[in-house]
């Protein structure tokens, strides 16, 4: 098929300059509303869902590969039964760390009294199904949106540790944002002995910053920093990093820590969304 | 006439609309991460070539959707993109014919202004809304688009022939 191109006998677009200024405007306005309100979703919405095609059409072919690979492999029952499995095995995973933590939480003589109906945290399995192209913005695209329940500021974890929280829920799919984007912050505490800090990421999928730990603080590298339950977003007791490097400047008011996230951030495909909200 | 126009002018929907879906899925597909701050704005590319060659039918009202959706995909703030591919097309639309009469290195030449001042509209936006990032991401991507856009415009051209007889023009 061979396009046309336009003839030269009238080269003058009509109303160029005034259909300019309109988009301009309009744009302009999209700015200025998409931080501060929620005016904008539905449109973000529906954008997302007339890609949706496009981004499962991108995920084809790896997902076809996945599938034939499995057919090969084995019979459609030992295939169900073995994703059964798989599924309740990270499930299980997620119940264990956070037995981890208790276990601490008793040999500290720390432990709360409600800490035994805090146990029972339901978990959804979900793929992720794009990755942001932009180095940066450590974001991601998952293949459950509003209609699975999905909302903003829900947990994502893996069967290591936490990921990262929902940005925004599409109706189709969400946009989430993992713990390594250099504008998120999450609170955690050590697990060793319960100091309080945040743990910020700087924009590398194998590092946090620690930024605010004073220079007389007790931390040993090795420490296991999990989160801690305060800010309201992400529930306590679920491991995020382990510190991997400690640099103390007496010039400096707090100490350069800097940290190995738990969590594959990087090579995840299947993530887990907590279900409930946070626990405090 | 008019028939062979309407015809003339539905193939060209068609063949944009798909040059326009093949630049949107190229900026979903996930690159490794050595590449990815060199991958060329796709949409922009397919915007530049379709403003220049066939400004009446693809100008601003395409631009508005084509950054639309790709701040849709890249997770930006809304009008971000938007903006920055307004403001491009603005100019090939307005000046599409001295761009046609340019040679290959004085159009690669221009391209790489306009993906400048496109970088620079996003890096601008950005810093005004506090959303961090990186100097590489802001001249990564104009490098890309400098090595993509005599490809594309390769290949674009060969599918997308110009056949108007010189005797009307």
């Amino acid at each position: 098929m061979v396009a046309k191109k336009d003839d030269h006998s009238r080269p003058r677009i009509p109303a160029l300059t005034s259909k300019f200024l309109f988009f301009v405007i309009l744009s302009a306005f999209m700015l200025i509303n998409d931080q501060r309100n929620d005016y904008l979703s539905l449109l973000r919405n529906s954008i997302a869902i007339a890609i949706y095609p496009l981004q499962s059409l991108v995920e084809a072919p790896s997902r076809i590969s996945n599938w034939i690979e499995k057919r090969v492999v084995s019979r459609e029952m030992l295939i169900e039964e073995n994703k059964n499995l798989q599924d309740q095995e990270k499930i299980n995973l997620i119940t264990l760390q956070r037995y981890a933590s208790l276990e601490q939480e008793n040999m500290r003589l720390r432990r709360i009294l409600d800490a035994a109906d805090r146990l029972n945290h339901e978990v959804e399995i979900a793929r992720i199904i794009s990755t942001n192209s932009n180095p940066y913005r450590h974001t991601i695209t998952i293949n459950k949106g509003i209609q699975d329940g999905v909302f903003e500021g829900q947990v994502l974890l893996d069967a290591d540790g936490v990921l990262g929280q929902i940005l925004h829920s599409n109706f189709l799919t969400s946009e989430g944002i993992l713990i390594s984007d250099a504008d998120h912050a999450i609170p955690v505490q050590i697990n060793r002995n319960g100091l309080r800090t945040i743990a910020v990421g700087n924009g590398s999928f194998s590092k946090l910053n620690i930024p605010y730990i004073p220079n007389n603080a007790d931390i040993e590298i090795g420490d296991l920093f999990v989160t801690s339950g305060f800010g309201g977003k992400f529930p306590s007791g679920y491991p995020v990093a382990e510190v991997e490097s400690i640099i103390s400047d007496p010039a400096e008011q707090f100490l350069t820590v800097s940290a190995k996230p738990i969590a594959q951030l990087n090579q995840v495909r299947e993530l887990m969304l907590l279900r409930t909200a946070s626990d405090e | 006439m008019n028939k062979n126009e309407q015809i003339n002018k539905n193939q060209n929907r068609i063949i944009a609309f798909s040059i326009f879906a093949i630049a949107m899925m190229l900026t979903i597909i996930p690159f490794p991460e050595f590449i990815t701050h060199y991958m060329p704005d796709w949409g922009l590319m397919a915007l530049i070539f379709l403003s220049i060659n066939l400004p009446k039918e693809f100008n601003l009202s395409t631009a508005f959707f084509v950054g639309l959706i790709t701040d849709v995909i890249k997770g930006t703030i809304l009008g971000q993109h938007t903006l920055s591919s307004l403001i491009i097309v603005f100019a090939t639309t307005k000046y599409h014919l001295q761009l046609r009469s340019f040679t290959k290195i004085q159009l690669l030449a221009n391209i790489l202004l306009l993906s400048i001042l496109y970088h620079f509209i996003l890096f601008w936006v950005n810093g005004v809304a506090g959303v961090s990032s990186s100097l590489e991401s802001y001249w990564a991507p104009i490098i890309g688009n400098f090595i993509a856009w005599p490809i594309i415009n390769e290949i674009l051209s060969k599918y997308f022939i110009y056949n108007t007889p010189k005797k009307e023009v």
